[in-house]
């Protein structure tokens, strides 16, 4: 079974997705910030990451994403940004920090889970 | 036969002979005929007169005496007429009166033959004259080309010269005229040598530049413009004849100028300096740089509120597609059904505040509607709906007056303390006393206060607290707002000529307070004037 881990400091996200995913055969992690989230990356290794940009706190989607692209151990994890900026610019940047989707809110979650499919049929 | 004459004959030469007797003239025609002469006769000195007025005469033969009028009278005569003194005279005489000769040549007369003259020799004679007069006539021509030549030449330099003082006077005049413009004109005009010099400086280079014209005189032009402009300025200077620069004037402040530049070319396509036109243009720059400001935070404040309106999007267009798309037991729905309302509500108030925002930052858009009206009634008034679902709080409020008059717009003063009241309400989550209270600050100004006993704030909090969007620990995700309510606030409060502050300890809770004056600015100035009677005026009884 495929590990997803769903970051966001929204709790209406992060349970928006998580009932998105939840009819598929994932298990499904959550983390609040940015901070939690790599701690949890490096101690469940999860198949995907889908990580919201702006989030309070030091370390937001961006980095959270350079961060977990640029450790030996966890730069196999597929990152997806789910974001509410949707700007050219803002999908360069995540590009440029390494990410491997970009997904923008508002979203559709039948579309996600086919991108999720897509992602980890691979 | 070599005929010795006929160079002469080339040009037809016509000689008049003049003799009463007519034997001698038959003669002398036969002998010049034959020598290829044309010859005219005359029988008198009168006749002699008149023939050579008409015709073109080369050489005179004349008696000396004759009846009515004698050779020497008639050689005068001819000698005073146009032409006269240019032709050779020969007179033929039998007289050898030396008194006759001298009165004969000074009438005018060449040369003498005595009669019975040897034709021989005379025609020797007549070959000589003409020769002679052949030659005079060529110096006389040359002498008159000479003279049409330095007469010509004399007009032109003339002409040259009544040119040349026109040119000056127009250019006086034209130098006059760009003296009078330039001393007139509000932009500074001035010319700079190869070198960067300034030569000359119109009148207005002081009211533009700063400096007396004296000054400016004899300085470098590039040490006045700002060093981060220098290189930039001599470029477009140098390409397009146009530039825009900070310029240190006197006060050493720096003012920006629009330059338009012009080569001084000399005939010989040598550049022997520029004029430079400056005008002021920090005014422009100011209002361009505050526009540009203006629309960078107007494009910055529309992508923040796209990403602030898109966040409860998610929810209402995820759990609604959720909620369609599958079949879920009763609860659970209606806890979807939970989330969209909640986030639509928050959708709304979020649109309401953005509208506030970009009315009350475009500065015109937003217009009190001012009213007098008392503050202990307004603050009861929004107190109310607190009391009534107070939970784990207590509400206060502390006021030791009955009513406190104020003018100002009642619905946007409402505003205010429903925000603070409700983020006193939501940064309490323990609950505890929230406490309101009016208080008068000096004369004229009202001060309100909301405290509360909850999570407080940090000093870094604390200065982000009135920003567009900061939402003082927003981590804490169960405390919901726009993060524009005390924005507003301050925006609002400040239209009624007041001020909002906030005083706070991390743990123990905040105290926000705004005051503002309880009559509007300019309707205490007019309050704190006199009233002026106007002296009553006399009836003057007629």
């Amino acid at each position: 079974m495929k590990t997803i881990l769903i970051v966001d400091d929204q709790p209406e996200v992060r349970e928006l997705v998580s009932v998105t995913l939840e009819v598929g055969p994932y298990r499904l992690l959550t983390a609040e910030n940015g901070d939690q989230a790599i701690e949890i990356a490096r101690t469940h290794m999860p198949d995907l990451m889908l990580l919201d940009v702006q989030m309070p706190g030091g370390m937001d989607g961006l980095s959270v994403c350079r961060t977990v692209k640029n450790d030996l151990r966890t730069r196999r994890i597929n990152v997806v940004m789910l974001t509410a900026k949707g700007q050219d610019r803002d999908r360069q940047m995540g590009e440029e920090a390494g990410a491997d989707g970009y997904f923008v809110k508002p979203f559709s979650p039948l579309e996600l889970i086919q991108k999720v499919e897509a992602i980890l049929g691979e | 036969m070599t005929n010795p004459l006929r160079p002469f004959l080339s040009e037809l030469n016509t000689v008049l002979v003049v003799d009463d007797d007519s034997t001698i003239r038959e003669l002398t025609r036969y002998m010049l005929r034959r020598d290829g002469f044309q010859v005219i006769e005359a029988a008198n000195g009168s006749e002699a007169v008149t023939l050579f007025s008409s015709h073109a005469i080369d050489l005179i033969m004349i008696d000396y005496q004759m009846p009515f009028m004698d050779g020497i009278e008639a050689v005068a005569a001819v000698r005073a007429l146009p032409n006269g003194n240019r032709v050779p005279v020969i007179m033929m005489t039998a007289v050898d009166d030396p008194n006759v000769m001298e009165q004969a040549f000074s009438a005018g007369v060449t040369d003498f033959v005595n009669k019975p003259f040897h034709w021989s020799m005379l025609r020797h004679r007549i070959r000589r004259l003409l020769e002679y007069r052949h030659a005079q006539e060529q110096i006389r021509n040359q002498a008159s080309e000479l003279e049409g030549l330095v007469e010509r030449r004399t007009r032109q330099l003339k002409e040259t010269n009544a040119k040349l003082q026109q040119e000056i006077a127009q250019r006086e005049q034209s130098e006059t005229k760009l003296r009078q413009i330039t001393d007139t004109m509000l932009d500074a005009v001035y010319q700079v040598n190869v070198n960067g010099m300034i030569e000359w400086a119109s009148p207005s280079c002081w009211q533009v530049l700063g400096y007396p014209i004296r000054e400016l005189v004899g300085q470098i032009i590039y040490r006045f413009v700002h060093p981060d402009d220098v290189e930039n300025m001599r470029r477009e200077v140098e390409t397009i004849g146009a530039a825009e620069y900070r310029f240190r004037r006197a006060q050493s402040e720096y003012i920006w100028l629009e330059t338009l530049t012009n080569r001084i070319i000399m005939p010989n396509g040598a550049t022997t300096g520029m004029v430079f036109a400056s005008r002021d243009i920090t005014e422009r720059m100011r209002a361009q740089h505050e526009l540009r400001e203006l629309n960078r935070l107007k494009t910055e404040f529309l992508s923040t509120a796209a990403h602030e309106l898109r966040t409860p999007l998610t929810s209402l267009r995820g759990f609604s597609e959720i909620m369609l798309t599958r079949n879920l037991p009763p609860e659970r729905q209606r806890s979807y059904m939970r989330i969209i309302n909640d986030q639509a509500t928050h959708l709304a108030k979020l649109i309401d505040d953005l509208l506030d925002i970009s009315r009350l930052e475009s500065k015109r858009g937003l217009t009190l509607n001012r009213e007098r009206f008392d503050l202990v009634a307004l603050i009861d008034e929004m107190m109310t709906p607190f009391l009534e679902n107070a939970g784990r709080h207590v509400f206060a409020f502390a006021c030791d007056e009955h009513t406190v008059e104020v003018t100002g717009d009642r619905a946007r003063l409402s505003q205010v303390v429903q925000n603070l009241l409700s983020n006193a309400v939501k940064y309490s989550p323990e609950g505890g006393a929230i406490t309101a209270s009016i208080r008068r600050r000096g004369q004229s100004m009202i001060e309100v206060s909301v405290s509360d006993r909850g999570i407080g704030m940090t000093a870094e909090q604390m200065t982000h607290l009135f920003e567009k969007f900061y939402r003082a620990d927003a981590s804490n995700t169960t405390i919901s707002g726009t993060g524009l309510g005390l924005a507003i606030s301050k925006m609002l409060i400040e239209l009624h000529d007041g001020s909002i502050r906030v005083e706070s300890e991390y743990g123990r809770g905040s105290t926000f307070y705004f005051s503002i004056p309880t009559c509007p600015l300019e309707q205490m100035i007019g309050d704190a004037m006199p009233e002026i009677v106007p002296p009553a005026v006399e009836e003057v009884s007629t």
